[in-house]
């Protein structure tokens, strides 16, 4: 089966009919959070308003000739939709659409030239993710089966946000908190991150896991004192502290403070920057994104990498999609997935799923859908090619 | 879909007529070193030297009585591996979730994972790739994510240079006569028969080297540096598997050849030591021993991202290593191991929906599965009480 189209689309918002009102807005509207940009003051430490945030998320479409289609998601708005449009669907229309692990590796050889990772592997995830939604929609198979999944039965998620008592409410019992500061408030910020971090542990219980992410917001210096002090919260795993090409740093932290597991990669792009990871021993766990870093081909050959060396693979953000929940499934080294729980405290999540089709994490287990490929529910009408559905 | 039963299995191929005009092949003469060759009293000629034990099959039932087949090494001694350890552990469960069952197995292994128990593995993981083909009618190479290739590209293992080249193979492996203890009498015989082989061959002919676990680090650097005019295109598993500093120290000393290994490496853990390490250029695991499809595309995927590539052991002979070679993108070659005699047609020692080599290429069946023509009746279960004492050949 050929290719016909690959195109970058827009997809409609679903709005909910009498949505129920929020007891408050959700810590995503005011807690302030670090990132590399905030080493100057003059930026917003909310990630929506800080440059480069907000950017909006990019469709593909993948079509193939008896005009069953595919979708997948990727990010970071008009330069990846750029890129799918005038880099990738030249060489892909007319390829066999089956041939995913050929595809990936054309893609991957074409985009050398430009820097595998950022706009290219962004780019690439969205193809790949429609090309695997394609291909189960043609096989009528979950792409979970297709994998070689189910794995488990269900899907243990954490909750990613500082509302702990709303996420407490709904059934979870793994928690992952924001950070506040920037390496350059030194001794000031270590004392405002220990207090966060000294209040969450309190609100969630000791026995519980706990995890913290800076989101390269760190030098080494300045999170190996933190962790000294953050000694005796038994954090779960420190995420993400250093920009993703520090892995020399990342190691040294990892040797230096073994009281804590290392998680990083949602801005590492691709299986190369990951296996350096790992024949670097810089991270216990792996945390590719799949929208981000290339699609379920990357993040599998990702997860293949880590397991061989005994590393586990968390994706970020994994729970949230139905390409995370996919993969949760059917990879065996993935023992929990990340549910980012940024709705406002009170509104049922159902009420917040983004992508039609997606189940929702009920007392933190989700179990992705049986519908062929993705099972994402847009329709036809729900689609816009890229440039028509622009509004400014 | 459900597992309903998974067995081990023979099966009787009828032999092949009486052909006329043949002459026995390298395969029934040639002299052949391995670790066992320090020992004088057994013979060096292949199939007969001690531990050699042909292959067995694994047969896998779905519920609606769709089956998958596949094949593994060292069979009678795996054979009790899946009747009675694994076919319990996966039968009942969804025959889809195939990372699922090979990750019990593994688990169900770990005190005795590698050789036997892998290479039963191997077969259970093939016949369960066969049967998700089949129940999905698709052909394995497309479950994996292929084709890559048009074609796929083949060397020819043996010593019988002009026969191959008239099958028309234009690359060729060659056997390897010497043990490290014979010194340097036995290197200038050694260097005496590539010498020869290469120029039959032509200096244009990609020709590589299988020593077969015959040296130490010490002689391995010997022959690589006698054999360097030779322009070898690889030289193949000098070393034992568990030799991994002797494998780094040669691939960082012989830069005029390429380093290739694997068929005795087992699963994806000792795969994982040796590309991380960067101890070879090539890695080549055996798709009936290292633990079947689902651990060779590990292996591969962990290899394509250190830079390495993956040319399996006598994948070209294979359903599997056919469909493998057709589907990933870096690897550019299978072996085609040259068991006929020189005359007799290939497909004389071909399973039933299995292609022949042709001009040195062979497109897999695009048939359900990987395309397997075995008649029912040449399947029947496993005969514990056949098996026998091994009787070996002295001389030689």
């Amino acid at each position: 089966m050929k290719i016909k189209s690959i195109e970058a689309v827009r997809v409609k918002k679903r709005l909910q009919k009498n949505p129920i009102r929020a007891r408050r807005p959700s810590w995503n509207k005011s807690s302030k959070r670090a990132m590399p940009v905030n080493i100057y003051p003059e930026f917003s430490r909310l990630p929506g308003d800080m440059p480069g945030g907000g950017l909006e998320n990019v469709w593909v479409k993948a079509t193939a000739e008896d005009g069953t289609w595919g979708l997948g998601q990727c990010a970071f708005g008009e330069p990846t939709a750029a890129f799918v449009n005038t880099v990738i669907a030249p060489i892909l229309v007319g390829k066999n659409c089956f041939a995913i692990e050929h595809l990936n590796d054309l893609m991957s050889r074409v985009s050398q030239r430009f820097g595998i990772s950022g706009t290219a592997s962004t780019a690439m995830a969205g193809v790949d993710l429609a090309l695997w939604d394609l291909k189960g929609k043609i096989y009528g198979l979950p792409v979970y089966s297709l994998l070689g999944g189910p794995v488990r039965e269900s899907i243990t998620c954490y909750a990613t946000g500082d509302d702990i008592d709303w996420a407490k409410e709904l059934g979870f019992t793994k928690f992952k908190i924001t950070n506040p500061a920037h390496y350059r408030e030194s001794d000031a910020g270590i004392r405002e991150v220990v207090d966060h971090v000294a209040k969450a542990r309190e609100d969630v219980g000791y026995n519980r896991d706990l995890m913290i992410n800076p989101v390269m917001s760190f030098n080494v210096e300045f999170a190996l004192r933190l962790l000294e002090e953050l000694r005796p919260y038994n954090l779960r795993w420190f995420e993400e502290p250093l920009v993703p090409t520090d892995t020399n740093g990342l190691a040294q932290i990892r040797q230096a403070a073994p009281w804590v597991a290392i998680a990083t990669g949602e801005d590492h792009h691709g299986r190369h920057a990951f296996l350096d990871l790992v024949e670097k021993r810089a991270a216990d766990i792996l945390q590719p994104d799949i929208c981000w870093g290339g699609g379920i081909t990357e993040t599998m050959k990702v997860h293949a990498i880590g397991e061989a060396a005994g590393i586990a693979t968390i994706p970020h953000g994994g729970a949230n999609t139905p390409f995370g929940q996919h993969f949760a499934m059917a990879a065996t080294e993935s023992p929990i997935a990340e549910y980012w729980l940024g709705s406002d405290p009170g509104v049922p999540l159902v009420e917040t799923v983004q992508i039609p089709g997606t189940p929702i994490p009920v007392n933190g287990k989700v179990r992705p859908s049986d519908e062929p490929g993705f099972g994402i529910q847009f329709e036809l009408d729900d689609i816009t090619n890229w440039e028509e559905g622009t509004n400014k | 879909m459900k597992i309903k039963n998974v067995r081990c299995v023979r099966i009787d191929k009828p032999d092949p007529p009486i052909r006329q005009n043949t002459k026995p092949g390298w395969n029934s003469h040639a002299i052949r070193s391995q670790p066992i060759a320090r020992y004088p009293e057994y013979t060096r000629v292949d199939g007969k030297k001690p531990g050699q034990i042909s292959k067995a099959w694994v047969q896998i039932t779905a519920e609606d009585g769709t089956y998958g087949l596949g094949s593994f090494a060292h069979g009678a001694m795996g054979a009790s591996v899946v009747d009675y350890l694994i076919a319990p552990l996966i039968e009942g469960k969804n025959a889809l979730a195939i990372e699922l069952l090979n990750d019990q197995i593994w688990r169900m292994h770990e005190g005795f994972q590698g050789g036997i128990a892998t290479a039963a593995q191997s077969g259970v993981d093939l016949a369960l790739w066969d049967l998700k083909g089949k129940l999905l009618q698709r052909p394995v190479y497309e479950l994996i994510g292929g084709p890559a290739h048009d074609h796929v590209e083949l060397y020819a293992t043996g010593d019988d240079i002009e026969w191959m080249r008239e099958l028309g193979f234009n690359r060729f492996k060659i056997s390897n006569p010497f043990f490290y203890e014979e010194g340097s009498e036995g290197l200038a015989k050694l260097e005496e028969h590539v010498a020869s082989q290469r120029l039959i061959a032509g200096n244009d002919a990609e020709l590589t080297f299988n020593p077969v676990m015959s040296f130490n680090s010490d002689l391995a650097l010997r022959v690589a540096e006698r054999l360097r005019p030779y322009k070898l295109r690889w030289f193949e598993e000098p070393l034992p598997p568990w030799d991994l500093e002797g494998y780094k120290e040669l691939n960082r000393a012989m830069s005029w050849t390429a380093l290739a290994t694997g068929e005795h490496h087992y699963g994806r853990k000792q795969f994982q030591q040796l590309i991380a390490a960067r101890a070879v250029d090539i890695v080549q695991p055996d798709i009936e021993w290292a633990g079947g499809l689902s651990e060779v595309l590990k292996i591969y995927t962990y290899a394509e991202a250190a830079g390495i590539q993956t040319i399996t052991h006598t994948g070209g002979n294979t359903a599997w290593g056919q469909h493998f070679a057709y589907a990933m993108p870096e690897t550019s070659l299978a072996e085609w191991f040259m068991s006929t005699d020189i005359g007799q047609p290939l497909l004389d020692n071909l399973m039933p929906g299995i292609p022949a080599a042709k001009d040195g290429k062979v497109v897999p069946s695009d048939a359900a599965g990987f395309g397997l023509e075995i008649p029912a009746e040449w399947i029947t279960p496993w005969d514990y009480s056949s098996q026998k004492r091994a009787v070996y050949n002295s001389g030689g």
